[in-house]
């Protein structure tokens, strides 16, 4: 959920995806960066990232991700999840 | 602002945003090339791993540490590079299929259809010998 909502706001390298999670989350959210890979690979193979190699800000061949419709949409239904789920949450933990 | 480079890359933005398509039909067709060119595959997934090795470094290296240092310090914090390579390039050749039934469906067919061009091969062989024994009759 975090790598799609790092996409939502553009398309990123998968340095940058990293970069942008610890950057929305205040840095208290970092993913060990080799791991964030096969996170980016497994998106793409159910359709809700799309990748191009192009050019980066440094002038180096790199692979930029995007957020497809699909994973637009997955996103959200994850949001909704994941507000449910902490909100059930929050809810048992403050009964007496 | 962070590291350099992860900023939105206006010219990729524009380019993929003409990629708006539908990505299941992509992924077979990726799926296909992985198994065809698996060695171009490995090739891509190391470039790209190590382009972030790069970056990483950089940034180490902009917040003060010596060159041998950053370089080090990015290896680490990148994790194990062959396993995750190897992950990677597993990924891009496992079917484009989330559902256990669907792959299993998947595979049946393909040995169906693998049984059937044998005993269609076999068949006409035979076929073949039969009509040259008749006509030697």
């Amino acid at each position: 959920m975090l790598i799609l909502k790092a996409l939502s706001l553009g398309a990123l390298h998968g340095y940058g995806v990293g970069q942008r999670i610890a950057q929305i989350s205040d840095d208290t959210l970092k993913i060990e960066e080799g791991s964030l890979y096969p996170g980016l690979y497994r998106l793409e193979r159910r359709g809700w990232v799309e990748s191009e190699w192009d050019v980066s800000d440094n002038n180096q061949r790199a692979r930029f991700y995007k957020l497809t419709r699909a994973g637009r949409k997955q996103l959200i239904i994850e949001e909704q999840n994941w507000e449910r789920l902490a909100g059930a949450t929050m809810k048992a933990l403050r009964a007496s | 602002m962070g590291a350099p480079g992860w900023r939105d890359h206006e010219g990729a933005t524009r380019k993929l945003r003409g990629l708006e398509k539908m990505s299941w039909i992509k992924a077979t067709v990726q799926f296909l090339h992985a198994w065809r060119h698996p060695d171009e595959i490995a090739r891509e997934v190391e470039a790209e791993l190590r382009f972030h090795i790069e970056m990483r470094t950089r940034a180490n290296i902009e917040v003060g540490m010596r060159p041998d240092q950053a370089q080090l310090a990015a290896r680490q914090s990148f994790g194990d590079f062959d396993r995750i390579k190897t992950k990677c390039c597993e990924i891009n050749r496992s079917l484009p299929v989330d559902s256990t039934v669907l792959k299993m469906a998947i595979y049946i067919t393909i040995a169906v259809l693998a049984g059937g061009a044998a005993l269609w091969a076999v068949n006409m062989s035979h076929a073949e010998n039969r009509s040259a024994r008749y006509s030697q009759s």
